[in-house]
């Protein structure tokens, strides 16, 4: 999550505090358009499992969500620009991005908020078929240190190649995409949800359509 | 002489037509008929949530879901969206079409470029363009103090701004079809101005602005880049389900949502049909 320094004064370092001050700011406050990453931090905060099944977590995630909607400005997918125009002063999003508005000003304020937060790692599955060898090649090609880094730089995301040379030293030394022992112990990532994923899109749609 | 040489001869023309609109046929076909056959089918189906592949087995779950508690509010607020955006390009759209009929001939082919002219830009281009004049900063906010973006205000301009073209070309086509014998006619029997354009003119020319009513009613049903690039994406619309489920990993929702587009298109035009029935049946 993420604030501006210049105007929020509270200074939230969990997200249940960034949920009390919401409404002081609001029309001020912009979530991530991304269920997984909004609805894992609340089920983090709620010290549920992050990729719950259940629909009685689901359930309490959406009435959380419910009640923050009336001071949202936003939710969207330019959670950084908002931020950085001056917007928004509350954020929750991704690291990256909020990584890339810090650069536009260094107001905007990444936390690293003390539940626990939620991480995704992008994969390339290859399914059976007749030329697997072609998908297996172009995946390894995505791989080689060079292009992986020419990936990581052009994204400025987090990336898991900590050694690679050719990814900027800004990108790899920052601690906004590269955490220390202590917030990275409290990191879970997202698991496939298999026909649960219906409980998720279904729950997210009924906070939107709130 | 061959059956098809003699109707070579016989009807020319006939049989070059023939022959051309084979591909027009092929091409709707392949570009129209069988993506939808496909989406209809896929709203019979359920969708695998890992490779998303759907198996078609004559389900109306996706049915079920779409017209459940959860979506009605989203398909009647779609809806609300869809009725103020052609109420806003009938109110502005109409004088603009009028003013636009009534030009010198010379002059009306500029005022179509003109109106053309954003047509020419991107719509996602436009859209954005038009989040920085009503955003924070933006011409908009100096002249009132107050950004219009992320609230209901900054959406009826963007759709307006998208969607008046559409709504304006047919309509000043019907308009310029009329005969001005009879607006002449009728101010020669002592009707004023408006009495002209009310009771002659816009019952005359009423195909054309039901059919730019029709068309910018059903596209702003399914929309969504608006509402999300220019409202932010807090208020859930039909097009942004299709979008962000519909047509990824819930296909057969997607085919649902599509399905009942098309009906409401069907229903529109045979609305409008019916309706130019009736006026030539009244003479």
């Amino acid at each position: 999550m993420a604030y501006r320094a210049d105007i929020v004064t509270e200074k939230p370092t969990t997200l249940a505090e960034f949920l009390e001050i919401a409404p002081k700011y609001a029309g001020k406050v912009v979530i991530l358009d991304y269920q997984r990453s909004v609805m894992g931090s609340v089920l983090r905060m709620l010290n549920l499992s992050e990729s719950t099944r259940e629909q009685g977590d689901i359930d309490k995630v959406v009435e959380i969500l419910k009640q923050l909607k009336p001071s949202l400005l936003a939710i969207s997918t330019e959670v950084g620009k908002q931020l950085a125009g001056g917007e928004a002063v509350l954020a929750l999003g991704d690291a990256y991005d909020i990584y890339n508005a810090k650069a536009t000003t260094d107001a905007v304020t990444w936390v690293d908020q003390t539940e626990g937060q939620v991480a995704y790692l992008e994969g390339l599955a290859i399914l059976d078929g007749p030329r697997n060898d072609l998908a297996k090649a172009f995946v390894n090609f995505h791989l080689e240190p060079a292009n992986y880094a020419d990936f990581i730089n052009t994204v400025s995301s987090a990336g898991t190649m900590p050694d690679n040379a050719s990814i900027t030293d800004a990108l790899r030394t920052t601690p906004i995409l590269n955490p220390g022992a202590a917030v990275r112990d409290k990191i879970v990532f997202h698991e496939v949800l298999g026909d649960a994923q219906a409980i998720w899109d279904t729950a997210w749609d009924a906070f939107k359509a709130a | 002489m061959n059956r098809s040489a003699a109707r070579r001869t016989e009807h020319p023309g006939q049989f070059r037509l023939g022959s051309l609109t084979i591909p027009d046929v092929a091409i709707a076909i392949a570009c129209f008929v069988a993506p939808v056959a496909l989406l209809v089918a896929y709203s019979f189906g359920r969708s695998d949530p890992l490779t998303q592949n759907v198996t078609i087995n004559g389900t109306l779950a996706p049915y079920r879901t779409l017209f459940s508690a959860l979506y009605r509010p989203v398909l009647a607020r779609s809806g609300g969206l869809a009725a103020m955006t052609v109420a806003f390009c009938l109110v502005v759209g109409t004088p603009a079409a009028l003013a636009m009929a009534r030009l010198p001939e010379r002059w009306r082919s500029r005022a179509i470029l003109a109106v053309l002219m954003p047509s020419f830009v991107s719509f996602t281009v436009r859209i954005f363009a038009i989040q920085g004049l009503i955003g924070t900063g933006g011409p908009i906010e100096s002249v009132t103090g107050q950004s219009l973006l992320y609230t209901r205000g900054g959406v009826l301009i963007g759709m307006a701004t998208a969607y008046l073209p559409l709504y304006v070309l047919p309509a000043f086509a019907a308009l310029t079809r009329l005969s001005p014998s009879l607006v002449d006619a009728a101010a020669d029997l002592g009707a004023r101005r408006w009495r002209q354009t009310w009771e002659i003119t816009l019952p005359l020319a009423a195909p054309g602005i039901l059919t730019g009513a029709a068309l910018v009613g059903v596209l702003a049903m399914g929309e969504f880049i608006i509402p999300t690039v220019l409202g932010g994406g807090k208020v859930l619309l039909i097009g942004k389900v299709l979008a962000d489920r519909g047509a990824g990993r819930d296909k057969p929702l997607g085919g649902a949502i599509v399905v009942l587009l098309l009906v409401v298109a069907t229903l529109v035009a045979a609305l409008i049909t019916g309706l130019r029935r009736w006026e030539r049946s009244r003479g």
